[in-house]
């Protein structure tokens, strides 16, 4: 005899909206024992493979001696701003000697919240970026902004904006650079969302290394501290300039030698496999003055990390999802004991025993069943929304 | 549907973990009658009427109701007459705490894989509900009710599968004396509207006017009826 199906539904519903409470919690610790593994899973998956695809695109990375995560972190996805810096003279080197094609990164300030890249053009072609409007930057004190900071500072080509000075009371310090606005880039979905990006020449202006102001046998002679032949001093009443202006591009001038300006890092492009072992050696990591690394190796050591961690948070989530079940299954096993005497009423009437084993079940089923909805429902969210948070956060 | 008869012949039932044994060797009722078994506690009144009800299997002997030979039957089988022909009034009631009035009656409806809960079902629930008083009780729970009322609920359920025996294992067992009096009218009543056999166990003297016939188990036990 087969139980009566829409009874049974109809008997049990009663049932749990008679014990909604304890469903409910019931539901909610047996979705969260199935979501968190599978959502750990999911988004690590994600994360990683949005990661990846950056930094197998780079093929080399030149930086000084140091911490090569950080230094992919620095050049790749601009949040890790204090690494050591490498001269400028080593990457034009590189380029003299074998041709390869050498992008400066100096990725260590700021505007208004996002990372300044100070780098060169050749940087746009590279991560084929294009710009959505405006042009790239044509000359010192320019920049071009990713679409993510035009969205959230409203900006355009044609406006300007401030770096911001590293820090207030250092007056010495990162000056304060009004850069013009020649371009917006268009959505690339990576961290050159993020970034305002200038000449590498821009980034060395707002270190202090170069700068403009006004000529000096202008001045009055009272602000005239020292001069001997070539040589003059002056005092603080003279002034700098905030902003590279064509009327003002002139008096910009660089102090000490440019070999030595610092780098955060530089994408290298040798032109063949040859010229890239070549400099993989030579540039060997704990031998030489600057260190070479593949940005894929690199992350592929970080992920390897990740995933040992993922998968041993997933193992204890598990375990936590088994004793959950269990303790699950206790309260069924008890409830169904505090319900004996109605299914013993059921059975006098004369239900089917078919029937009476879908009442007990059902509280069950419904639970893991609703579980097993919600956890796949988020899951399929997250499948699709992490991905589009990755781009949307430029990570 | 009209009562059927009822015959046990030679019936033995033994509990396999007490001494006691129930021989009945012969107890008739004819279609539409009223009978009280009477007797003293633990002399074996629910248990005869639980295997009237085929809830129980003899160890020998048989019950028969109109054609069917219940005690013969498979336990699906059984549990599938007793849903569609015979009426149980429980003494305790056996309602459903979590299922209001009006689910309490309908349950054999709920639990059946043969019985169809149609819109006539329902008018019949309205209906009896109203015969017996108790239509603002529909949508509350047992809870909410007196012994009285669920005891009236309890009849009305024995009673919505229009059975053609009813079995009332004392259903009064747990009202007072006045309560007592009115239920056993009701169920007279409403047995009769039905045209339903009734088998009423009772140890309660006072109850046992308005039955056709009353029976004391004892004797039951050691002479024909």
């Amino acid at each position: 005899m087969n139980g009566n199906l829409a009874g049974i539904f109809y008997l049990g519903s009663r049932h749990l909206a008679r014990q909604r409470g304890r469903v409910v919690l019931l539901v909610a610790a047996l979705t969260l024992s199935l979501f968190l593994p599978l959502a750990i899973t999911v988004g690590v998956n994600a994360v990683e493979k949005h990661l990846r695809a950056r930094s197998v695109s780079t093929p080399l990375l030149l930086g000084a001696p140091g911490s090569q995560l950080e230094l992919v972190f620095n050049a790749l996805y601009f949040n890790k701003p204090s690494v050591p810096v490498l001269p400028f003279g080593v990457s034009r080197e590189i380029a003299r000697e074998t041709g390869a094609t050498v992008i400066p990164i100096h990725a260590k300030f700021q505007a208004r919240g996002f990372r300044i890249v100070g780098t060169s053009l050749d940087y746009f072609r590279f991560r084929g970026l294009a710009v959505a409007e405006g042009n790239l930057m044509a000359r010192l004190g320019d920049c071009v902004i990713g679409s993510g900071v035009a969205k959230r500072l409203g900006l355009k080509a044609g406006d300007r904006i401030v770096s911001t000075p590293e820090q207030m009371f250092d007056i010495a310090g990162v000056y304060p650079l009004r850069m013009r606005i020649t371009g917006v880039l268009r959505p690339a979905g990576t961290a050159d969302d993020q970034a305002v990006f200038c000449d590498v020449k821009t980034a060395w202006v707002i270190e202090g290394i170069a700068h403009g102001h006004q000529e000096a046998n202008q001045q009055a002679s009272s602000a005239v501290l020292e001069a001997d032949g070539n040589h003059i001093a002056l005092d603080s009443s003279i002034y700098e300039f905030q902003e590279v202006t064509p009327e003002n591009i002139g008096s910009f001038h660089f102090h000490g030698d440019q070999s030595e300006f610092p780098l955060t890092a530089a994408i290298v492009i040798a032109p063949d496999a040859k010229t890239e072992t070549i400099l993989m050696g030579r540039y060997q990591p704990g031998r030489a003055k600057a260190w070479m690394h593949r940005p894929g190796v690199a992350m592929e050591e970080l992920f390897d990390t990740v995933f040992r961690v993922r998968d041993f948070v997933v193992a204890a989530l598990a375990v936590v999802g088994v004793c959950a079940l269990l303790i699950m299954g206790l309260v069924f096993a008890l409830s169904n004991r505090l319900r004996a005497d109605e299914f013993r009423y059921l059975a006098n009437l004369g239900a089917p025993a078919a029937t009476i084993r879908g009442l007990v079940g059902f509280e069950a089923a419904f639970v893991i069943a609703t579980s097993a909805i919600l956890a796949t429902a988020g899951t399929l969210v997250l499948l699709v929304a992490v991905p589009r948070l990755l781009v949307h956060f430029a990570v | 549907m009209p009562g059927v008869a009822l015959q046990i012949r030679d019936l033995v039932f033994r509990y396999t973990t007490e001494r006691f044994a129930l021989r009945v060797p012969r107890l008739d009722l004819s279609a539409g009658e009223q009978i009280a078994i009477t007797g003293p506690s633990g002399c074996g009144k629910t248990t005869l009427l639980r295997l009237a009800s085929g809830m129980l299997t003899p160890e020998s002997g048989s019950v028969r109701a109109g054609e069917t030979v219940i005690s013969s039957l498979p336990e699906a089988a059984r549990r599938q007459f007793r849903l569609r022909h015979i009426g149980l009034v429980f003494q305790t009631f056996e309602l459903v705490p979590y299922l209001d009035g009006r689910d309490n009656i309908l349950l054999p409806y709920r639990v059946s894989s043969e019985l169809r809960l149609s819109p006539e079902v329902h008018a019949r629930a309205e209906a009896l509900a109203d015969q017996t008083g108790i239509t603002h009780l529909l949508a509350q729970s047992p809870a909410e009710m007196s012994q009285g009322e669920r005891q009236r609920i309890a009849l009305c359920r024995a009673l919505i599968t229009q059975p053609g025996l009813i079995l009332a294992d004392e259903p009064t067992g747990s009202l007072d004396p006045q309560n007592q009096q009115r239920a056993v009218a009701l169920l007279h009543d409403q047995a009769r509207q039905a045209g339903a056999t009734l088998i009423m166990v009772t140890h309660e003297p006072s109850l046992l006017a308005g039955f056709d016939r009353h029976l004391p188990l004892p004797e039951l036990q050691t002479a024909s009826a």
